[in-house]
């Protein structure tokens, strides 16, 4: 059984520590902590540096932040230690590390991700902010934003990809850069290795500071991506409170039409209604129908919310939602 | 790669006028008219063409006036095999998406500066124009719009009479437009028509619903949809409204109707200055 750490318990710097690691065993989980850019492989005696945090991946792991004098799992391929409390049965045990040491500064005091974190900007927001929701993970949230994106920018617009909670990884911010994001930015960027079971206000902190970094870089719009499903804790708080009132409209995505009908019912108890749904179920011709039979919502596939007639639709009526101008609908 | 056609090679024109083959059917052919003494920052204009597809011979008409003004003027060519209905915009080939690869496509490889251009059509070419700014109105600066043989109102009729549900445009054309009817409004609007277009001719669609709402002919229709667009920008709050211009002596002719003004209504002499005194109808001097 393992038991926290009392390295960590004694005098924790604030934020995520860092720590060097030996890989003990190496599964198929890789990580892109050597690497800005690219996943790589991890091969057993290998040297890593990475962070704790907690983990919450319904399709993987749950995990807590914590570490044992024998080690602990990589709970993240983006390079998340920790130990696991749960796993998917599909999912093969995690890479594990035998701890090296804490890296440390100049004058010895161990670092920390929040030393790195962007100082912060001028409170300031995009034009537009645009949030894709989903039903649970890997429900095609990733996939729409990007599209999304891909279309704002298509249809002249200076546009950023953000990811307001989960875990900090590669694969969402290049998928946003690749559509043409001129800004792409995680939670990461303002100290926080993950955003499971941090606190509400801190989580909105963050995004505030992700939105001025993207209205510092010009983006007139900026599409925020909420990790993993309506009922993970964080994202129901973020939806609840005042995370929501940052977001001037919602995509939702689900990956079948009876998800997307009771996540319609779940966002409807918090006063959001998604200006479309789309996600995984969009891969289905029938489950489109299925779906805008049920709920009466534009469904929007990938290739339609990368075409820029639709994508600057949207862009209309958040303007419209924010600024409390009449509409033609309204007119 | 075809190689660019150039055309004007003469010293004296101020600008040169090439010819760039299409890139199959997503990118149509362009005329590029580049003006020998850019000016920095002065915004591309792009022209669009009648059901003649007389790309060229536009591009040759106002580029004289574009490159003095140190101007872009690019006239893509939507040609009948590839883009047989392109003044819809919105239906068959997407010919508004082919107009946004070729800008895109231009403006990468340096040929116009990116971000938004001014876009002006004659006939056709003004039913692509305002239909074209009307869903992505991020892309167009300022519209000018001469002698459309039939438009689109902001009311609940089939596209593209209007911006409700038809089967001849994807199944949310409709909502596109709906929406970005204020995005769409909040920019510099001109239209023009000749004076002397005020009768139908044989490439003047008529039926009974168009003929009813928009009138008999271009003039009459120019009238009414300067007047629906207004009266939307105002319903809107807006502080812009759409100009009419209607022009002396001339019908439905693109290089008379250009000699009569439209030339200087596409291409002002202070192009990028603030929107015009508001006039719901104006006529240019003789």
């Amino acid at each position: 059984m393992r038991t926290p750490s009392r390295w960590i318990a004694t005098s924790p710097p604030p934020g995520p520590a860092t720590w060097f690691w030996r890989a003990s065993s190496a599964s198929a989980a890789t990580s892109g902590c050597s690497s800005p850019r690219a996943p790589i492989p991890i091969w057993e005696g290998d040297l890593v540096v990475a962070a704790c945090g907690d983990r919450y991946a319904a399709d993987q792991f749950e995990g807590r932040g914590e570490i044992a004098p024998e080690g602990c799992d990589l709970l993240a391929g983006g390079g998340l230690l920790g130990w696991i409390e749960s796993r998917h049965a599909r999912v093969s045990p995690p890479t594990r590390l035998v701890p090296l040491g804490r890296p440390i500064d100049r004058e010895g005091v161990a670092l920390s991700l929040d030393r790195y974190a962007r100082p912060r900007p001028a409170p300031r927001r995009p034009a537009a902010v645009i949030g894709v929701v989903g039903s649970g993970m890997n429900a095609g949230k990733t996939t729409a934003a990007a599209a999304l994106i891909r279309g704002l920018v298509a249809a002249g617009v200076r546009t950023a990809g953000l990811k307001a909670t989960g875990t900090g990884a590669f694969g969402d911010l290049q998928a946003y850069e690749a559509a043409g994001a001129a800004y792409a930015a995680d939670f990461a960027e303002d100290g926080l290795a993950s955003t499971y079971r941090i606190p509400a206000p801190r989580i909105v902190d963050a995004l505030d500071a992700l939105l001025g970094h993207a209205a510092a870089e010009g983006c007139e719009a900026a599409v925020v991506e909420i990790a993993d499903g309506l009922l993970q804790p964080e994202t129901a708080a973020f939806l609840a409170g005042p995370g929501a009132a940052r977001v001037g409209g919602w995509i939702y995505a689900a990956g079948d039409a009876l998800s997307a009908l009771g996540g319609l019912e779940v966002l409807a108890r918090t006063g959001i209604r998604p200006m479309a749904l789309s996600g995984l179920l969009t891969r289905s011709p029938l489950a489109m129908r299925e779906a805008e039979a049920a709920s009466g919502a534009w469904v929007m596939s990938r290739d339609e919310l990368a075409d820029p007639a639709p994508a600057a639709a949207l862009l209309s009526e958040v303007r419209a939602l924010r600024e409390g101008t009449p509409s033609e609908r309204a007119a | 790669m075809p190689r660019d056609l150039a055309v004007t090679e003469d010293p004296a024109a101020g600008f040169d006028l090439v010819l760039r083959p299409g890139r199959g059917r997503r990118q149509p052919p362009v005329w590029i008219a580049s003006p020998r003494r850019p000016a920095t920052g002065a915004r591309p204009l792009a022209v669009i063409h009648g059901i003649s597809r007389d790309a060229g011979g536009i591009a040759a008409r106002l580029a004289p006036r574009a490159a003095a003004q140190g101007r872009v003027l690019i006239a893509p060519l939507f040609t009948a095999e590839d883009f047989p209905r392109y003044q819809r915009a919105a239906c068959g080939r997407r010919s508004d998406r082919a107009l946004l690869t070729l800008l895109d496509w231009l403006a990468a490889e340096g040929s116009i500066a990116p971000g938004a251009v001014d876009l002006a059509g004659y006939s056709g070419g003004a039913q692509f124009a305002h239909r074209f700014t009307w869903m992505h109105p991020n892309r167009v600066a300022r519209l000018t719009v001469a002698a459309a043989g039939w438009w689109t109102f902001p009311e609940a009729a089939p596209f593209p009479r209007g911006f409700g549900p038809a089967d001849a445009a994807p199944a949310e054309a409709a909502r596109w437009l709906r929406a970005n009817l204020r995005a769409f409004l909040d920019r510099e609007i001109a239209v023009a028509v000749g004076r002397l277009d005020d009768a139908p001719d044989r490439t003047t669609r008529s039926s009974p619903e168009i003929d009813a709402r928009q009138g008999p002919d271009r003039l009459t229709r120019a009238r009414r949809w300067t007047l629906a667009m207004r009266a939307a920008a105002l319903r809107l709050a807006l502080p812009r409204r759409p100009t009419l211009t209607v022009l002396p002596g001339c019908g439905h002719d693109f290089h008379a109707c250009a000699d009569a003004g439209l030339d200087r209504l596409i291409l002002p002499d202070a192009p990028c200055a603030a929107a015009r005194p508001e006039a719901s109808e104006r006529r240019t001097p003789a």
